[in-house]
C-alpha cells in the first residue's frame, strides 16, 4: 500500500486515481507457477534479449530451454545464472559441419538421433544432423534463416519420430513462431506457424504424429498442428498447462492436453474443443520428465523439499505428494538427473562415479538396478542429464549441458565405444524417414570420448575475482581462500579463511565429489559441488569462516566487500 | 549451527541469499511477496491486463537471472518494480501503439484518503493520467502506487534522484494544468 502521508492534496489524488486504476490488476497464476516459469533456465531469452553472458550457467535448463520441464528443475536447487560464464567454459569438441547434405543411402537401420547446431558465416541457420549407431554423423540439411520473414532459426527443437523438426523462430520483441521442418523431404517447404508463440514453453509431439505448441497467454491456449495436412486448430486450455514450466504433455491416446485447474487439479482437455475430463492417468511425455498419472522424480540434494534426511535419494512423487524411494545413494556416487521409463516401474538414472571422473548410467526396472554403461567424464561438463533410450533400443543418448554449447554422449548398446557430439538433441527419428533426403557415406567421423575421465575443472581464484570484479566493478576483495582437489583424497577437514576486514559477503564454488559447507558464527551453507556455479550468502560481521570439505573436491571461498 | 532450512523465511535479506543459491521455495517466497504489486505497476503503464501479467512474468524471469547481482537487499522491492516497469512499456513498444484505458467513474465510497473528490474530478484526473506516456505514467506509478523515494527509482532506473524529482515535478505541474483546462 502506498504511503501517502508525506504527499500533499493533488500527490494524494494522484496516488488514490492511480489505486482505482490498478483495481483490476491481479493474477490468478500461483506464486510457484510464476517462479518456476522464471527458475526455468531459457537460452533462447537469454540470447535474445542480449543480457550479458552468465558465469555458470546453470545449463540443465539450457537444454532445455524449450523442453526441460520443472519436474527436473525441481529435481534440485537451480541457481540463478551468475554473471560471466566464460571463465568456466573452454572450447568443447567440435565436428564441423559438412557444408551440404550429400544425397547418399540411408543413415542407417532403426532409430537415430538428431542433433541440431547454430553456424555461422555468410549463410547463417542451422545445420541439422542424424548420429549414426558407430557415432558418425551425417548432415541431414542446413537450412539459412533467410527462410524465414524475420529473426533466426532456434537450435532448441523437437523431432517426430517421423521425421518432422519443429524449431522456434526467435525474433527480438517476439513472437516467436513454430517452424516445421521436413527432414524425410528435402524439397518440402518448411512450415511457419504464426499462431505459435513460443516463448518459454517449448513445442511437444504428440503420439498420433500431431505437434502442440503453446499459442500466447503463456500456456492458455495451444496450438495444435498436423504436419501432413497443414491444419491447425487452437485449443484454449482453461486454467493453463503443467507444471511450472509450464510444459505441454499429452494425454496417453493423444486425444487431448493435460491441463491444470484453478483450484489445483488436473484434467484433460480434449482437441476436439469438448469439455475437460477430469483427472489424468496415462500421459505421453517424450522428455520422460513426467510419468503415469502426472509423477514426477526428484532427488533428495541438500536443501530441497524430501521429507527426511537428505541423502541422495531418487524418490518418485505423486499428485498427491505421497513419495516412494525408488534408488538408494550407497557410497560416494551421487545422483545428478533421473527420467521415466518406457514402463510404469521403469527409470533411468545419471550418476556420478569415479570421484567425479565418470558417469553411470543406471537403469532401474522394479527392484532390480543395473548399471548399463559408464561415460568418462570431460573436464568442463557441469551438467548431465538423464540417459534417454531409443526406440529400439539401440543406444542410450545422455545430454549435456558443457557451458555455452550443448552437447550429447551417445552410447551404443552394441558395446561400441560411446561417442561425443556438440549440438541440441531434438529426439529420435525412425531412420527409414530420413532415407531420401541425408545420409552420406562415410558420414563426418565421431568425436571419441576421453580414455581416461577427467575430473572437474574449477577457475583459479584469479579467474574468478576477474569475473566478478567485471559485473559489479565497486567490490572488494576483503578475503580469500581456496583448495585444489586432489584424487583419492577422502579425508575431511576444516580449512578457516583469515579475515583481515569485517563484513563482506561470501561466494562458494565449488566442483568435486563431495559437498563443501561454509559455516560463519552459527550460520551455515552446504554445496553439494555436482555443477558449475557459485553459492552466495551473507556472513556474520566478524568472526571466523570455516570450510568443510573432503580433500578430493576443489573449492573457492572469496569475501567481497557488498 | 543452524542449517539454511532454519533461517526465518520472513526476513529479506536471508530470503534473498536463499533464493540467490537457487533455492526454489525461496524464489517462491519473493514471487509471492511482489508479484502482486508488479503486476499493478505493469497495468499502470499497459492498462491491459493480460500485458501486466506478461510484464510482470517476464520481470520475474529477468529478476531470476540478475539475482546474483542484487547485493543489497533493502533494493529489492525498488529493482523488481523497475524492471516490470521496464518490461510494461517494452511491451508497448512492441504494440506500436499507445493503449489508453477507460476509467470507469466509481462511487465515492472507493475512494481511499482522506480528501473529498467528486466523481467529476476523478474522471478529469483519470483522463488525464492515461494521456501520459508509459514512462511517465511508469513514473508516477513508481512513486505514488508504490511510494518509492526519488532515491530508490533514481537507483532502480538509471535517473539521478534529482532527475527523477524534476520529471515527477514537471509531470505534477502537466496534470495540474490538464486538470485545469479540463
Amino acid at each position: 500500500m502506498t504511503e501517502r502521508s508525506t504527499f500533499d492534496l493533488f500527490e494524494q489524488h494522484i496516488a488514490a486515481e492511480l489505486e482505482r486504476f490498478v483495481a483490476p490488476a491481479t493474477d490468478p497464476k500461483p506464486a510457484s507457477d510464476i517462479a518456476a516459469v522464471a527458475m526455468r533456465p531459457r537460452h533462447l531469452v537469454v540470447h535474445a534479449r542480449n543480457v550479458s553472458q552468465p558465469r555458470r550457467l546453470l545449463l540443465l535448463g539450457l537444454a532445455a530451454a524449450l523442453l526441460v520441464p520443472a519436474a527436473y528443475i525441481g529435481a534440485s536447487n537451480v541457481r540463478p545464472p551468475a554473471p560471466d560464464q566464460a571463465v568456466l567454459v573452454r572450447p568443447s569438441p567440435t565436428v564441423d559441419p559438412r557444408p551440404t547434405a550429400v544425397p547418399s543411402a540411408r543413415v542407417a537401420s532403426g532409430y537415430v538421433p538428431i542433433l541440431v547446431r547454430r553456424t555461422v558465416g555468410p549463410e547463417p541457420g542451422i545445420s541439422i544432423f542424424a548420429v549414426r549407431p558407430d557415432g558418425g554423423e551425417v548432415l541431414v540439411r542446413n537450412v539459412p534463416d533467410s527462410i524465414v520473414p524475420r529473426g533466426t532459426l532456434g537450435e532448441w527443437g523437437t523431432v517426430s519420430e517421423s521425421g518432422w523438426l519443429a524449431l522456434g523462430v526467435e525474433a527480438n520483441g517476439g513472437p516467436w513462431p513454430m517452424i516445421l521442418i521436413d527432414l524425410a523431404d528435402e524439397q518440402a517447404e518448411p512450415w511457419l506457424i504464426d499462431e505459435a508463440n513460443l516463448g518459454g514453453i517449448g513445442p511437444r509431439w504428440g503420439p498420433t504424429g500431431l505437434v502442440a505448441a503453446n499459442a500466447g497467454g503463456n500456456g492458455g491456449s495451444v496450438v495444435i498442428a498436423d504436419p501432413e495436412t497443414h491444419a491447425t486448430r487452437i485449443v484454449s486450455m482453461r486454467g493453463g498447462l503443467v507444471g511450472g514450466g509450464p510444459s505441454i504433455i499429452w494425454a496417453a491416446d493423444g486425444s487431448g492436453i493435460v491441463g491444470s485447474t484453478r483450484n489445483g487439479t488436473y484434467d484433460i482437455v480434449p482437441l476436439d474443443g469438448g469439455d475437460p475430463r477430469p483427472g489424468v492417468a496415462e500421459v505421453f511425455d517424450s522428455r520422460r520428465h513426467f510419468g503415469p498419472g502426472l509423477a514426477e522424480l526428484r532427488i533428495c540434494e541438500p536443501f530441497t523439499k524430501c521429507p527426511g534426511v537428505a541423502n541422495g535419494r531418487l524418490e518418485r512423487v505423486e499428485l498427491d505428494g505421497s513419495a516412494m524411494t525408488i534408488w538408494q545413494q550407497e557410497g560416494d556416487d551421487r545422483a545428478l538427473a533421473a527420467s521415466f521409463g518406457s514402463s510404469a516401474d521403469e527409470y533411468w538414472l545419471s550418476v556420478d562415479h569415479g570421484n567425479g571422473r565418470q558417469v553411470a548410467l543406471i537403469h532401474v526396472l522394479g527392484e532390480r538396478q543395473d548399471v548399463v554403461a559408464t561415460v568418462n567424464r570431460i573436464a568442463d561438463w557441469s551438467g548431465v542429464d538423464a540417459p534417454q533410450m531409443a526406440p529400439d533400443g539401440s543406444m542410450l543418448l545422455v545430454w549435456i549441458d558443457n557451458g555455452a554449447k550443448p552437447a550429447a554422449v551417445i552410447v551404443p548398446l552394441t558395446g561400441a565405444p560411446p561417442t561425443f557430439h556438440t549440438g541440441n538433441f531434438a529426439g529420435f527419428v525412425d531412420s527409414a524417414a530420413l532415407a531420401a533426403s541425408a545420409t552420406g557415406e562415410p558420414g563426418t567421423p565421431a568425436q571419441t570420448m576421453p580414455a581416461v575421465g577427467e575430473t572437474y575443472a574449477l577457475p583459479s581464484l584469479d579467474e574468478l575475482i576477474s569475473a566478478e570484479l567485471r559485473l559489479n566493478p565497486g567490490r572488494r576483495v576483503l578475503s580469500k581462500a581456496s583448495r585444489d582437489g586432489v584424487d583419492g583424497d577422502t579425508g575431511r577437514r576444516a580449512f578457516e579463511v583469515a579475515r583481515d576486514h569485517p563484513g563482506g559477503g561470501a561466494q562458494l564454488d565449488c566442483l568435486g565429489p563431495s559437498s563443501v559447507t561454509v559455516t560463519s558464527g552459527s550460520d551455515s551453507i552446504t554445496s553439494p559441488c555436482l555443477r558449475a556455479g557459485a553459492y552466495e550468502f551473507t556472513i556474520g560481521a566478524s568472526g571466523p569462516i570455516t570450510v568443510s570439505a573432503s580433500g578430493d573436491t576443489a573449492w573457492r571461498v572469496v569475501i567481497y566487500s557488498q | 549451527m543452524k542449517a539454511y532450512e532454519g533461517v526465518d523465511t520472513t526476513a529479506p535479506a536471508e530470503l534473498l541469499a536463499r533464493a540467490r543459491t537457487g533455492e526454489r521455495e525461496a524464489f517462491t517466497e519473493l514471487v509471492e511477496r511482489h508479484h502482486p504489486e508488479l503486476v499493478r505497476i505493469a497495468y499502470a503503464i499497459t492498462g491491459d491486463l493480460d500485458a501486466a501479467r506478461d510484464s510482470a512474468q517476464l520481470a520475474w524471469i529477468k529478476a531470476w537471472q540478475r539475482l546474483p547481482s542484487v547485493r543489497e537487499p533493502e533494493r529489492l522491492r525498488a529493482w523488481l518494480i523497475a524492471i516490470a516497469a521496464n518490461e510494461a512499456r517494452q511491451h508497448l513498444r512492441a504494440q506500436r501503439r499507445r493503449h489508453v484505458r477507460e476509467i470507469a467513474p466509481s462511487t465515492e465510497d472507493d475512494l481511499p484518503g482522506p480528501n473529498t473528490v467528486t466523481s467529476a474530478d476523478r474522471l478529469d484526473l483519470g483522463a488525464a493520467l492515461v494521456r501520459l506516456e508509459p514512462a511517465d505514467r511508469g513514473l508516477l506509478a513508481m512513486r505514488y502506487l508504490a511510494g518509492l523515494s526519488a532515491d530508490e527509482i533514481g537507483q532502480a532506473t538509471g535517473l539521478t534522484a534529482s532527475g527523477v524529482r524534476s520529471r515527477l515535478s514537471r509531470l505534477m505541474t502537466r496534470l495540474r494544468e490538464d486538470l485545469d483546462h479540463d
